[in-house]
């Protein structure tokens, strides 16, 4: 009966001690965070690091274009106004300035010589825009965001999902509604959606 | 002398064992559940205090925590704090990084679903997207609103492997075929559509229109009044209790849902003018007509697998005890011990199968969602006060009247819980009659209703 008593303990506490080892994790982390660390492996939405690379190669992709290079050399300082950039993704919680903000830098870093103004009409109260029409700018930055979603069966019963967002953008003339010049990037990212979730 | 060194042996270990269990037991964090009845007696800041750690919470429930903080905030009208508690569930519950220390434990044999980080089942998580739609909507961010209700389309959105027909089941098939679903919420391609359109983006707002049509064609007129641009009262009315879920099949494997309590509007008054109205939703329907879910065969293995370890330590207890017997009749000592071990081991391996293994589906919910969503639609001069009633019953009488609920230039988006006890108030308290000393500012006005003290915030 002794052993039976004993035996009966070590299975109680074998039994305890699997309810509680079950749910360890790992403790959270705390400290500043590399902004670059977040996103890109955090599901399919968009990272500061696709931002910056987007902006870095649009602004690459501007500077080499004959036809802006002609206008460049004809007007000194060319007058870009900001239009709109639409975000039509269904990333509910990317804010498109993000994206505009960082452009506008890096093109302003890139821009040595002073080439190019931006204008912002957001940026003036509009009782203060008296002086400056519409017309006032040679140039009309827009553009777009979209996306193409791609799932898949995953391994293990997940789903995959991948993302395709498309960033555009275009300079057009103000004259004559003329696209002097247009490119545009894909990011494409994964996530899986464990069984889990399913 | 030894079964002295083997006591304190056990005890040791009793010790390890149980310090191992009380560090485990605390590792879920909070379980964000435990004032949720404040909210259905008008209290929504006991909710909001309760539950406020959520929002730097790194632990499993916490996406859970921000949501019903969501639905507090609606409820007393704090639009700026809602939009910023839509933003972080919309966060938590879009990103989904397979592998993931709580994925893991849910799918291995000794963890439980409710080890892996709560993201909500398809139709919580469609429910975040469309109140961040509409806090954006009606502060006239229709591009955002437009992204959000899009982000919820595709919750609803999947392809299943699921049991064919037993009429086309084969012998030497898997017998599963794959269903592609395609969201079918008519209130988020209507808003979108509506965005769209307020977006200048004719052809977008047309096939959004269309869509939202086809989902529900008995609506369609609903629908159209919606679109037209002379069209500027938009109300939104939660109604009901969410779906409740609950457990079924073997030791509770499959997740299952029973109907909330149900609320039905009778009608909407804005001003002199009755609205349109209509059911739009019924979250019951939505969330029981997703497909089934993978995870619950992988909660119907474990529970096949604690069945067959149960049966197993019954079949080691029940043979040991017989040998017991038998040894102890005979006085054969031997086979006595090892009888009685076999009855220990039988009888640990039941245990260990009882309290270890968990096949039990999820029950984690938001459970201060709405049973129903109707939408009301019609016009009113901007610039004006009028009175906003809704008149419904469930739960008893759940009427509500709003008094001088502002109208503004533009699309004007109000939104209304329907609950009992909550009867609605003053949209905007009454002019003082002399100047008043100046007060802290107070949390946005919302569109319509309740600037004043929540009579029951709208």
């Amino acid at each position: 009966m002794k052993h039976f008593v004993r035996l009966f303990r070590w299975a109680a506490l074998i039994a305890v001690a699997a309810a509680g080892f079950r749910c360890a994790s790992e403790p959270p982390q705390t400290g500043l965070i590399d902004p670059d660390a977040i996103g890109s492996d955090q599901g399919t939405l968009v990272s500061i690091a696709d931002i910056r690379t987007v902006a870095g190669e649009m602004v690459q992709s501007m500077s080499g274009n004959p036809a802006l290079a002609r206008l460049r050399a004809a007007q000194h300082p060319l007058r870009i106004s900001v239009g709109n950039i639409k975000q039509r993704t269904s990333i509910a919680i990317f804010d498109k300035e993000v994206f505009v903000n960082r452009l506008l830098g890096s093109l302003n870093a890139a821009d040595t010589d002073g080439a190019y103004t931006f204008l912002r009409r957001e940026d003036v109260p509009q009782s203060e825009q008296g002086g400056t029409s519409p017309g006032a700018a040679d140039l009309v930055l827009s553009g777009e965001l979209r996306e193409l979603l791609h799932r898949s069966t995953a391994e293990g019963g997940g789903e995959s999902e991948q993302r395709t967002v498309q960033y555009s953008l275009r300079l057009t003339r103000v004259d004559d509604s003329t696209i002097v010049w247009t490119d545009s990037r894909e990011v494409v990212k994964q996530q899986i959606t464990g069984a889990v979730y399913q | 002398m030894s079964g002295k060194r083997g006591d304190r042996g056990v005890k040791i270990l009793a010790l390890f064992l149980l310090a191992g269990a009380s560090a485990g037991a605390g590792c879920a964090g909070p379980s964000y559940d435990t004032v949720d009845a404040a909210y259905w007696q008008g209290d929504p800041e006991a909710v909001i205090e309760a539950y406020k750690g959520a929002m730097d919470d790194p632990s499993p429930n916490a996406p859970l925590g921000v949501e019903k903080m969501l639905s507090a905030a609606l409820l007393e009208h704090n639009w700026q704090d809602a939009e910023s508690y839509a933003v972080r569930a919309s966060t938590l519950v879009n990103i989904f990084v397979a592998g993931e220390p709580g994925e893991r434990d849910a799918i291995s044999l000794f963890g439980q679903e409710k080890d892996k980080p709560f993201k909500g089942e398809p139709h919580e998580r469609v429910m975040v997207d469309y109140y961040l739609g509409l806090l954006r909507f009606r502060r006239g961010d229709y591009e955002g609103a437009l992204s959000a209700f899009r982000s919820a389309m595709n919750k609803d959105r999947g392809s299943f492997l699921l049991p064919v027909q037993p009429e086309a089941a084969q012998e030497s098939s898997d017998n599963v075929q794959r269903y592609l679903y395609e969201d079918d919420y008519s209130i988020l391609s209507i808003l979108a559509a509506k965005c769209s359109q307020l977006l200048e983006e004719p052809s977008d707002a047309e096939r959004y229109l269309e869509r939202a049509a086809s989902l529900r064609p008995e609506l369609r007129p609903l629908f159209n009044e919606v679109m037209d641009p002379r069209s500027n009262v938009l109300v939104f009315i939660d109604a009901g209790q969410a779906p409740y879920k609950r457990r079924i099949g073997p030791q509770g494997a499959i997740l299952g849902y029973v109907r909330g309590a149900s609320a039905r509007v009778d009608g909407v008054r804005f001003g002199p003018h009755d609205l349109s109205f209509a059911q739009c939703e019924d979250l019951y329907e939505q969330a029981t007509t997703v497909g089934g879910r993978r995870v619950d065969e992988i909660n119907r293995e474990k529970a096949q697998k604690q069945e067959i370890l149960h049966m197993a330590g019954f079949a080691a207890a029940t043979a040991g005890s017989m040998a017991a017997i038998i040894g102890s009749q005979s006085g054969n000592r031997n086979m006595q011990t090892a009888g009685l071990i076999g009855m220990g081991i039988g009888i640990a391996a039941m245990i260990f199968a009882a309290t270890a293994i968990d096949p039990g589906a999820d029950l984690r919910a938001w459970t201060m969602l709405p049973g129903q969503i109707y939408l009301a639609v019609g016009r009113a001069e901007p610039g004006t006060r009028l009175d906003l009633t809704v008149r419904a019953h469930g739960m008893g009488d759940l009427t509500q009247e709003w008094t001088g609920v502002d109208i503004r230039d533009g699309v004007n988006l109000y939104w209304v819980r329907l609950m009992p006890g909550r009867r609605g108030g003053s949209a905007t308290p009454p002019a003082p009659a002399t100047p008043a000393p100046a007060t802290p500012a107070a949390p946005e006005a919302p569109p319509a209703e309740a600037a004043g003290p929540p009579a029951s915030p709208p």
